[in-house]
């Protein structure tokens, strides 16, 4: 992310427009190369802060304009991982400078020549930061960080943001999907609005904007942005608190924003394919279904299943929503929905970790033990003959009904 | 029936219509359009409670998420000093809400320790620094029979009596929150900020205590603190406890002069700096001088090497050649005593560390170097120790018995820490000195000026 002495903009009261830079600039383009060889390079042969600050100072001067290099030069700095300085004990050595300087002070000898003899000719402070060595960089392209750059630059202004304004338009499920998870993900709320049948506004804040303007969630909007940029088609508009100024920040696919948030649908953790076999070899009467919807629990509440089973009888559609140790805050309010909607074909695997024990686990349906049968405990993730049975539950109480 | 739960730092309050919420509750709740229902501020909670109590409003309490500790004791007795056992009466008159000035070595660490033994519920103490939080940790563990949580410092234990840094509670405070009966915010001048305040904001606790030795704030963060915390219901002033709880001091000033060649490059370079600061019209009177100063810098001719000029003038102010020698003479006159000595940047700390061989604390320094450099110092194997900010607030070096400023901010608050580091009585401790170094002729002696307004300065 890039710090407030990086970003370039240009204010037009009300707005604030980010001074985007150009990824097709020759002069930008070796600019980049240069650094990213440097930090490169620089890990191979384990280069100090100092030096590689020494050297990226010498590029970055050269270049036009100092503060794109900066900019430019810092995501690369996010890149690095640094280790301790040289093997030496420090700490032992201070320890011991400090003692024999301990033992001439208490003789009365203040002189700073025989004080800084104590050190032994060793620089005493050799380990501060600017000392450490980098280890590991995590290389990327020109393009990439070019981009990574242009999008970084409305990031660092979001983290002076109040509120954000999205108008999604033409959205498939599936983008929609990815979004909301993100939005969930970074804990952020949204006030959804369909406008049309081909556009939905959303109002993303956290749950305390309510009582006033706060910066607590700045970082988290401006992480959303990548998930954002990653739509086909979307407005987004923010209110931004500069220097006692509150100005609007307008992004759309116009920027030619580009996201660096890899596109995860293609990947599979190994639970969840061993599930999907294990649960093909074991039930002759339910399917899983490719496409999981989203399900609307009304009053703003969309919940995202993460499996959902179609019964090769009936025909009926159950969806499975896991809750994980993460997930502590929303379990008790999701009984409390499903006692209110019992419809919703909804059941729900907890992980061990979110109770104590059985009695804790008794205890989350206190109020409402018709959902208890809707639900049942896992370690780490669930079991296909766990969850078997829960759909067998499922299906027979909604039979009843 | 209406149901309370905790909810991301904020109490969500659903099965009241949108229209029918108690009159008397209306200034508390916010109609959340996100989620149809209302919701109140966390630090409302017992507020809350008892509006719904009063109006007769039929309620179910998920959100607090504790317990009283009945098994909590305490393993070593306190008897309390009378401005002590003052201070937790008042504090329990404005009903366990409130803001307790006492200056510092008067012993806020033990108030906190009654306070909590008083209540024996779940706590949850804020502190601002690494150093503090591992002090504070300690004396739990001292005096209850408990074990103490670590929220910060690459710790997250946490427990039903947790000591959290403000910056890690600000990070988790939307999700334990709801985990603790009493907030202790210690040096609480710390959470009004923008962003500490969130903190109080967003816990439940219906017990709250400030501890500060300079609660002085301005009129809109003395607000969010009397809103946060309450009012301050105890001020005990420095010269009260002077001679008594708190050891006798006298502050000296010292005028160094820079060497010739220190006194011309510092004209030279403050020359180069005011110019520029005329050429861009940059008002150091305004809030955001500093942030103008550094974009001028990058944005006009003549940026760079202006911003080179005020680091070197600054530089040879705070911690020019005659300063050193000062410090020398100074660590002469006082044989066998403890000193702590000041910078105001860590720059300044180690070139002093460098050249005496002495141990500096900064935020750099690791926690068990941390540790056993503040353990050394208390035993006497390390006189004296170089620090930039750290021990500013706080740190309980009671041996300490002189100190020297070599530079710092105009703070006043900084500077009443500082002399608050000496102060504490210990054995064999008569007098407190605190010496200043002031370079003649520079901008140091405006910002010492601004720095000594306080009582504590005055008096000597």
């Amino acid at each position: 992310m890039l710090k407030r002495e990086h970003l370039l903009y240009r204010i037009t009261s009300p707005y604030i427009k980010p001074r985007f830079a150009d990824p097709a600039s020759v002069p930008l383009q070796e600019l980049a190369d240069k650094l990213i060889c440097l930090y490169s390079g620089g890990a191979e042969n384990n280069l100090s802060r100092h030096e590689l600050s020494a050297a990226s100072d010498g590029i970055i001067r050269n270049y036009p304009d100092v503060k794109v290099a900066s900019g430019i030069n810092k995501l690369l700095l996010d890149r690095c991982e640094f280790t301790a300085a040289e093997d030496v004990d420090y700490p032992a050595k201070r320890q011991e400078a400090f003692l024999k300087s301990a033992a001439l002070l208490s003789q009365g000898v203040t002189a700073i020549d025989e004080l800084q003899k104590c050190a032994g000719g060793i620089d005493l402070y050799g380990d501060l930061p600017d000392f450490e060595k980098l280890s590991d960089f995590a290389p990327l392209t020109t393009a990439d960080l070019l981009n990574r750059y242009n999008l970084a630059l409305p990031q660092g202004l979001l983290l002076n943001a109040v509120n954000c304004h999205l108008e999604i338009r033409n959205a498939d499920n599936s983008e929609l999907r990815k979004l909301l998870k993100s939005i969930k993900f970074f804990r952020l709320m949204g006030k959804f609005t369909a406008v049309g049948k081909k556009q939905i506004d959303i109002d993303i804040s956290g749950p305390y904007s309510i009582f006033g303007p706060s910066a607590k969630y700045a970082l988290q909007l401006a992480n959303l942005l990548p998930a954002i940029v990653n739509l086909t088609d979307w407005r987004f508009t923010a209110k931004i608190r500069i220097k006692e100024r509150e100005l609007t920040l307008k992004l759309s696919p116009e920027n030619h924003l580009v996201s660096h948030y890899r596109n995860l649908a293609a990947y599979i953790p190994e639970e969840i394919r061993l599930f999907h076999r294990v649960f093909k070899e074991k039930s002759p009467k339910w399917e899983i279904t490719g496409d999981t919807p989203l399900l609307d629990g009304g009053n703003q509440e969309i919940i995202f299943p993460d499996l959902s089973f179609k019964s090769l009888e009936s025909g009926k559609i159950c969806h499975l929503e896991l809750f994980h140790r993460w997930h502590t805050a929303g379990l008790s309010k999701r009984i409390a929905l499903l006692a209110q909607k019992p419809d919703l074909p909804l059941i729900i695997g907890i992980d061990r970790a979110l109770v104590r024990d059985e009695a804790g686990f008794d205890a989350l349906f206190a109020d409402a033990p018709q959902i208890k049968e809707r639900c049942w405990l896992f370690r780490d993730f669930p079991g296909v003959t766990a969850t078997l049975n829960a759909l067998k539950r499922f299906e027979r109480s909604s039979a009843s009904k | 029936m209406t149901v309370i739960r905790f909810n991301s730092g904020t109490l969500e309050i659903s099965g009241l219509p949108e229209n029918g919420s108690p009159p008397e509750l209306s200034s508390l709740l916010r109609f959340d359009e996100r989620t149809g229902s209302f919701r109140a501020r966390a630090c409302d909670y017992a507020e809350l409670i008892m509006g719904f109590i009063k109006t007769q409003t039929p309620f179910k309490d998920l959100a607090k998420d504790y317990r009283k500790l009945d098994d909590l004791h305490f393993k070593q007795t306190i008897t309390p000093r009378p401005h002590q056992q003052q201070a937790l009466d008042l504090w329990k008159r404005a009903n366990y809400r409130g803001v307790v000035s006492l200056p510092t070595g008067a012993g806020k660490t033990i108030l906190a320790m009654m306070a909590i033994g008083e209540l024996r519920r779940p706590a949850l103490i804020l502190v601002p620094t690494i150093d503090l939080l591992i002090q504070w940790c300690g004396c739990i563990e001292k005096f209850f029979n408990i074990k103490c949580g670590m929220l910060g410092g690459g710790s997250r234990d946490i427990r039903e009596i947790t000591v959290s840094t403000y910056d890690s509670a600000l990070l988790n405070i939307e999700f334990i929150g709801n985990r603790f009966a009493l907030l202790i915010a210690d040096e609480c001048h710390h959470l009004p900020s923008s962003e500490n305040r969130l903190c109080g904001a967003m816990a439940i606790a219906p017990f709250r205590l400030g501890l500060s030795a300079t609660p002085e704030l301005s009129r809109e963060y003395t607000a969010v603190m009397d809103d946060l915390l309450g009012k301050v219901c105890c001020d005990i002033p420095i010269t009260e406890l002077t001679g008594s709880v708190l050891s006798n001091y006298h502050v000296r000033q010292i005028k160094v002069t820079l060497s010739g060649q220190e006194a011309a490059d510092y004209r030279h370079n403050r020359n180069i700096y005011t110019a520029f600061l005329r050429r861009a019209a940059i008002d150091f009177a305004s809030n955001s001088a500093w942030s103008d100063f550094l974009i001028a810098c990058a944005r006009y001719p003549g940026g760079k090497e202006a911003l080179r000029a005020f680091i070197t003038q600054r530089h040879i102010a705070r911690a020019g050649s005659a300063k050193i020698s000062r410090i020398a003479d100074i660590i002469t006159r006082h044989p066998g005593e403890r000193i702590i000595i000041f910078t105001a940047d860590n720059d300044a700390a180690y070139t002093i560390g460098r050249q005496f061989s002495l141990p500096v604390l900064t935020h750099h320094t690791k926690a068990a170097e941390r540790k056993s450099f503040l353990e050394n110092f208390r035993s006497g194997q390390y006189p004296i120790l170089v620090t930039s900010k750290v021990l500013n607030e706080g740190v309980d070096v009671p041996q300490a018995s002189v100190g020297i400023v070599v530079s710092g901010s105009g703070s006043v608050r900084e500077h009443v820490q500082r002399l608050g580091r000496i102060l504490r009585h210990a054995p064999g401790k008569n007098q407190a000195v605190l010496y200043e170094l002031i370079s003649a002729g520079t901008s140091e002696e405006a910002i010492s000026e601004r720095r000594r307004e306080h009582s504590a300065y005055r008096r000597k």
